[in-house]
């Protein structure tokens, strides 16, 4: 029993980790067990003494003796470094496949050259003789449920620490992450520091568990932990639920039940233990593809957070309804306090409805460094300099050089096929030129990777409209909130408290978005289930909530009926008066023409004229190129 | 629609009636009727994601009809699947990826003449680059390495291989200048028609399309909102409102 | 030194013609239906029981029985895309549920050979016959046929690809499925077809795996399935010229690792070559560059 209930709290504590990264975060991580061993080598190394006769091993290392509870932290410590070195290697913009293939290999790797050097790792035979933490020879019980309390109480703590990674907008954004990794990127998530640090963490708790369990049986053998046991922790894990922490407890709990309890029922098993370890990793596999096929989120699936609607403290913003007749749009000045704001500042009511409709204010907590409402200048806010690039032979922009000043709404137009997505790919960071330059707001943005761009503030749409979709709605508007304290080192550390005020602040400009385009009803709904021109809305009501200096549309009214078009263009009017520059790709030529100052026009990779709608109507080349009569 | 073929249905005829399809969730297409028939190019025009696309799809059994039957010289065709019908006389360029992109145009052809004895192969292939003579020159080059106006032209030798009695082409001019849009319609399209087959031609560009079209359709939202000859929607005032003032000429 | 570069590019073109066999069956399987089928490795180890079961136990005949277990391997392919995979991306499984289906399917199917063939090691029993001299190493007969089977099977394979209508409408439907559908071709069938291909080639490489390796346990699939990726990576995914050239360079590359270094540790060479061309050139040496994601 005692042994039972160790494995248990082990297996927890690992299937957290991996939880984390695959569940929560997306990576699938065949080779978690190289953490485990790690972990398991490394308390080893720091508990051992120097001379307990244990092979090459830890007269090599280290032999330090260390008392167990500094050997179960630095086992820790050491996952967390593995992760890191793990995620540096593999945690770029992979194919999600390869990226598996590359974890798979590390750790195959890492277990080959384990169990091959005898000199450092004492090869095949592993470690031995690791003194129990209880600190004794003889399996007197009492002394073993304390251990298994040790393991409890490290599983308590590993809970609450891996809550602040799951739970919480991190938690949030790595769901988004898993969900789609460019959307999240268009929204400024720094993709490949986010899977660098679920390895981290993850290797963490794997090694935790590693060390624990060397801890407890004494032992380790390379050969007992292969590639078997990853996949009986992603079966944890998908029979219990998939990124839900309790979900995964209950999958840790079946699955050695299941592992066990099957073999009970073949017969003829009693005396041949080694068939009845076959037949349970055979009833494993089953239940894994069972799961799969018929239930894949598991006994407990993803918990779908709500927000509330009611709100008990005034904030600093306060938003409402859009008015359909003139609007008028307030500032707020830096550095105001909450008493500063003038009339826009209604009293959200319980329910999330203004008392009137008044104004819409878009404001910002911070003033973003060098933003534009900070300097007015001259220069134009974007620049692209003869820019170009190649896919396979053909040249899909063939130097093609724009500016957007400031303040703007320019139309970028042309047929399809033009180049216009594609320059939008390459001025945002999604697609690297192979010529010229992108100046953003005094910054070159040439070479910079999407997020960047991003957290720039250029924040772009796509013509394709892309959601994370086991988010609900208003999930999809939160997790685009850029510098939530959260998110930082502090945030994790600190808690809660340290950003709810924050969180509390997001929530209530997500739900005055969901208002003024009236999709508060859905704010609640998996992203999977809304309707097309919902999703697109959605994106748009994204773009809008990271506060962008600029914004590139991609063709966002395709798919939009006509009511919502013109919400939308009204929405863009309001939102440029409040210092937002636009850059819009559209073929709807009327709305071209009522919103866009500038137009540019693109045919076959290359500019072929700017000016107004009305200018570039006369002109015959456009013409040619693009019937626009 | 009814078109001038009240008469014996011929081969080529393809007739849908009152299609309903979508992608799941509500429908795209909401109880679409058109007719087209052999030597006719009928064109069905729309501003964007009126579903025009979303039309051709569901005749081709990309997109699941769920109301409403499709009609191939009188035969019922709903919902088979896309290669029975190409293997029936139904030909179709998609927009975009509308070539092999890494493989030789004459290998293109060959593609196209899949379901053809070799040697049956052999003269298609002759015929088709009589159709197209500049082909001759290409054929060595890879589909990907093509400029836009070559690569409609392969996509219409490849699809003419077999010989069909319908063609769907799904915006051909999609990306072209507006001297090669004209030449694609007016010469190539036409030519086509002119070989007897049935051409049902989705754009974009509604003048351009409505210019060379017998008959055509406006399709907004999902539904036929105008019908008639080519002439008839070319010169209609409503269409310029239908499409607010966006794509057909002459609206101010 | 000399005699040991060419000895062990010697062995490393024998072995590698193996590994190149059964790489171009995964490249085959990954390439054309965008599947991680883990469970690869299990069908070679299944290809290696059942070859015991036919020579070892049975005295078949080594060559009659390769082609035994390469159909029924191929059939097992077949029934396998069919009944799980197809089945599993239809319901809407993404590719992360995909490969951890196929890795249960691995678990498995090896359980279940080691439940029924027990876990001690196997062995052909093959007496390797006669010798042939080469320069500085020294192949058996053996070998020698397995290199020249390997090597035919492969070209055969590339013929069938560029004449026969099975194989033109295998590379249509692998560049562009829509087109090819709209030229004829019945794109489910050619898929399924391909699927058995490639496991009539994974039966062959299981048995001459088998036999070249002398004693072989019921993880002979998953050690070998590593190699066996890196294999179709490092040449070009989805490329069959690319698995080729990928076996053929991941055997030579192991053996001269094993020759100059630890034997222990040539399986690691190999895949820091993977994880470097994964890296450095995702497309596979032999790959072409893809257009962007977005």
């Amino acid at each position: 029993m005692v042994v039972l209930l160790v494995y248990f709290g082990t297996d927890v504590i690992a299937a957290w980790g991996l939880n984390l990264q695959y569940g929560v975060a997306g990576v699938l991580n065949f080779g978690y067990i190289a953490a485990v061993a790690v972990g398991a080598y490394m308390y080893g190394a720091l508990t051992l003494g120097p001379d307990s006769g244990n092979g090459g091993y830890q007269s090599y290392i280290i032999g330090l003796h260390l008392t167990p509870a500094l050997g179960f932290l630095g086992a820790a410590l050491s996952g967390c470094v593995f992760g890191g070195v793990i995620g540096l290697l593999g945690m770029r913009r992979l194919r999600p496949d390869y990226q598996a293939i590359v974890l798979l290999v590390v750790a195959v790797v890492a277990l080959t050259v384990v169990q091959a050097d005898t000199g450092l790792f004492n090869g095949n035979s592993g470690l031995s003789l690791i003194p129990n933490p209880v600190g004794l020879t003889g399996p007197a019980t009492g002394n073993q449920w304390f251990y298994v309390a040790i393991v409890f109480g490290v599983c308590i703590v590993c809970y609450r620490v891996l809550r602040r990674f799951t739970d919480g907008p991190l938690g949030r954004s790595l769901r988004a992450l898993r969900d789609d990794d460019v959307a999240a990127a268009a929204i400024g998530k720094n993709v490949v520091a986010l899977r660098i640090l679920v390895q981290i963490v993850g290797g963490g708790f794997g090694a935790l568990a590693g060390a624990l369990l060397v801890g407890f049986i004494g032992a380790w053998s390379p050969s007992a932990w292969q590639f078997a046991e990853s996949l009986s922790l992603l079966t944890a894990i998908i029979v219990g639920g998939y990124a839900n922490n309790v979900g995964v407890i209950a999958g840790a709990l079946l699955v050695p039940v299941i592992f066990q309890q099957a073999t009970q029922y073949v017969p003829g098993l009693a005396s041949n233990a080694e068939l009845a370890t076959d037949i349970g990793w055979m009833a494993t596999a089953v239940l894994t593809i069972g799961f799969i096929w018929w239930r894949p989120g598991g006994i407990i699936s993803e918990r779908r957070p709500r927000y509330g609607s009611g709100v008990r403290s005034r904030s600093r913003f306060s938003y409402a309804p859009l008015a359909m007749t003139a609007a008028t749009v307030k500032e707020d000045a830096p550095g105001s306090t909450p008493s500063d704001v003038g009339t826009a500042d209604e009293v959200i009511r319980s329910d999330g409805v203004a008392k009137e409709p008044s104004t819409l204010s878009v404001t910002s907590l911070e003033e973003r460094p060098g933003s534009l409402r900070d300097e007015q200048s001259d220069k134009p806010l974007l620049t692209v300099s003869d820019l170009a690039i190649n896919f396979g032979g053909v040249r899909a922009i063939d130097g093609v050089t724009l500016e957007v000043a400031a303040g703007t709404i320019t139309g970028l137009i042309g047929p399809n096929g033009a180049g216009k997505s594609t320059l939008v790919n390459c001025v945002s960071g999604f697609s690297k030129p192979d010529s010229g330059s992108v100046m953003f707001n005094g910054h070159d943005i040439t070479r910079a990777p999407a997020y960047r761009s991003s957290r720039l503030g250029l924040v772009r749409t796509f013509q394709l409209s892309r959601q994370f979709s086991r988010l609900t709605a208003i999930e999809n508007l939160l997790v685009a909130r850029q510098h939530h304290p959260a998110e930082s080192v502090l945030g994790v550390v600190s808690g809660l408290r340290y950003w709810k005020g924050a969180e509390e602040e997001t929530v209530i400009r997500a739900r005055a978005l969901l208002e003024m385009f009236e999709m508060v009803g859905k704010a609640d709904e998996l992203a999977a289930n809304l309707s097309g021109g919902e999703r697109r809305m959605i994106e748009l009501m994204r773009a809008l909530m990271t506060d962008p200096v600029m914004l590139v549309l991609d063709e966002p009214l395709a798919g939009l009926s006509p009511r919502w078009s013109e919400r939308f263009e009204e929405a863009v009017r309001l939102l440029r008066e409040s210092g937002i520059t636009f850059l819009l790709i559209e073929h709807d030529l009327g709305i071209v023409e009522r919103l866009c100052e500038s137009v540019v026009v693109m045919a076959r990779g290359r500019v072929l004229a700017t000016g107004s709608m009305s200018e570039l109507r006369t002109r015959a080349e456009v013409q040619a190129a693009y019937v626009i009569g | 629609m009814s078109s001038d073929n009240q008469s014996a249905v011929a081969t080529e005829d393809l007739v849908c009636e009152g299609v309903v399809a979508g992608y799941g969730g509500a429908p795209v297409i909401n109880g679409v009727s058109i007719s087209a028939a052999g030597g006719r190019i009928l064109a069905v025009v729309g501003p964007n994601g009126a579903g025009k696309s979303t039309l051709l799809r569901a005749l081709l059994g990309l997109v699941r009809v769920r109301e409403g039957r499709v009609l191939l010289g009188g035969k019922d065709i709903t919902n088979k699947p896309l290669e029975e019908l190409s293997r029936i006389g139904v030909g179709y360029v998609p927009q975009g990826e509308d070539v092999f992109d890494t493989l030789s145009v004459s290998e293109n052809l060959d593609m196209g003449g899949f379901i053809l004895q070799r040697k049956q192969r052999e003269e298609r292939v002759d015929a088709v680059m009589e159709i197209f003579p500049a082909l001759r020159s290409l054929s060595r080059r890879y589909g990907g390495t093509l400029s836009g106006g070559e690569r409609k032209m392969v996509a219409f030798a490849r699809v003419l291989m077999p010989d069909p009695a319908v063609l769907l082409l799904d915006e051909p001019t999609a990306g072209m200048s507006g001297e090669l849009t004209s030449v694609l319609l007016e010469q190539q399209v036409v030519m086509l028609a002119g070989l007897g087959k049935a051409v049902i031609l989705v754009e974009q560009k509604a003048e351009a399309a409505l210019k060379v079209a017998n008959d055509a359709v406006v399709l907004v939202g999902g539904t036929i909102v105008l019908a008639g000859t080519g002439k008839e929607i070319l010169e209609d005032d409503r269409v310029g409102e239908i499409f607010l003032g966006k794509h057909i000429g002459g609206a101010a | 030194m000399v005699n040991t570069f060419i000895s062990s590019i010697g062995f490393g073109i024998a072995s590698g013609s193996v590994i190149a066999l059964a790489s171009l069956g995964f490249t085959l399987q990954f390439g054309l239906s965008n599947t991680l089928n883990v469970a690869y490795g299990a069908f070679i180890t299944l290809a290696a029981f059942l070859g015991y079961t036919l020579i070892a136990l049975w005295g078949v005949n080594l060559w009659l029985a390769m082609a035994i277990v390469a159909v029924a391997i191929g059939v097992l392919s077949g029934l396998y895309y069919q009944g799980f995979i197809r089945n599993l991306i239809r319901r809407g499984a993404g590719m992360g549920p995909v490969t951890i289906a196929t890795a249960a399917a691995l678990i498995f199917i090896e359980y279940a050979i080691v439940s029924v063939a027990g876990p001690s090691v196997k062995s052909y029993g093959i007496t390797t016959g006669r010798t042939f001299h080469f320069w500085d190493f020294v192949l058996s007969s053996t070998q020698l046929a397995i290199i020249a089977l390997a090597v035919s099977l492969m070209l055969i394979f590339q013929v069938l690809l560029r004449v026969t209508q099975l194989g033109r409408s295998l590379r249509a439907t692998a560049v562009n499925r829509t087109l090819a559908r709209s030229c004829g071709i019945r794109v489910e069938r050619v898929t399924s077809i391909t699927w058995l291909i490639s496991g009539l080639l994974c039966g062959t490489a299981g048995v001459a795996l088998a036999l070249t390796t002398q004693a072989f346990d019921f993880n002979l699939g998953s050690s070998f399935l590593i190699l066996i990726i890196a294999a179709a990576v490092v040449g070009g995914i989805g490329e069959p010229y690319g698995a080729i050239f990928g076996g053929f360079l991941i055997g030579i590359a192991t053996e001269l690792s094993s020759a100059y270094f630890n034997p222990a540790y040539s399986q690691v060479f190999a895949f820091v070559l993977l994880v470097a061309v994964i890296l450095i050139r995702p497309t596979g040496i032999l790959g072409v560059k893809a257009k962007a994601r977005v």
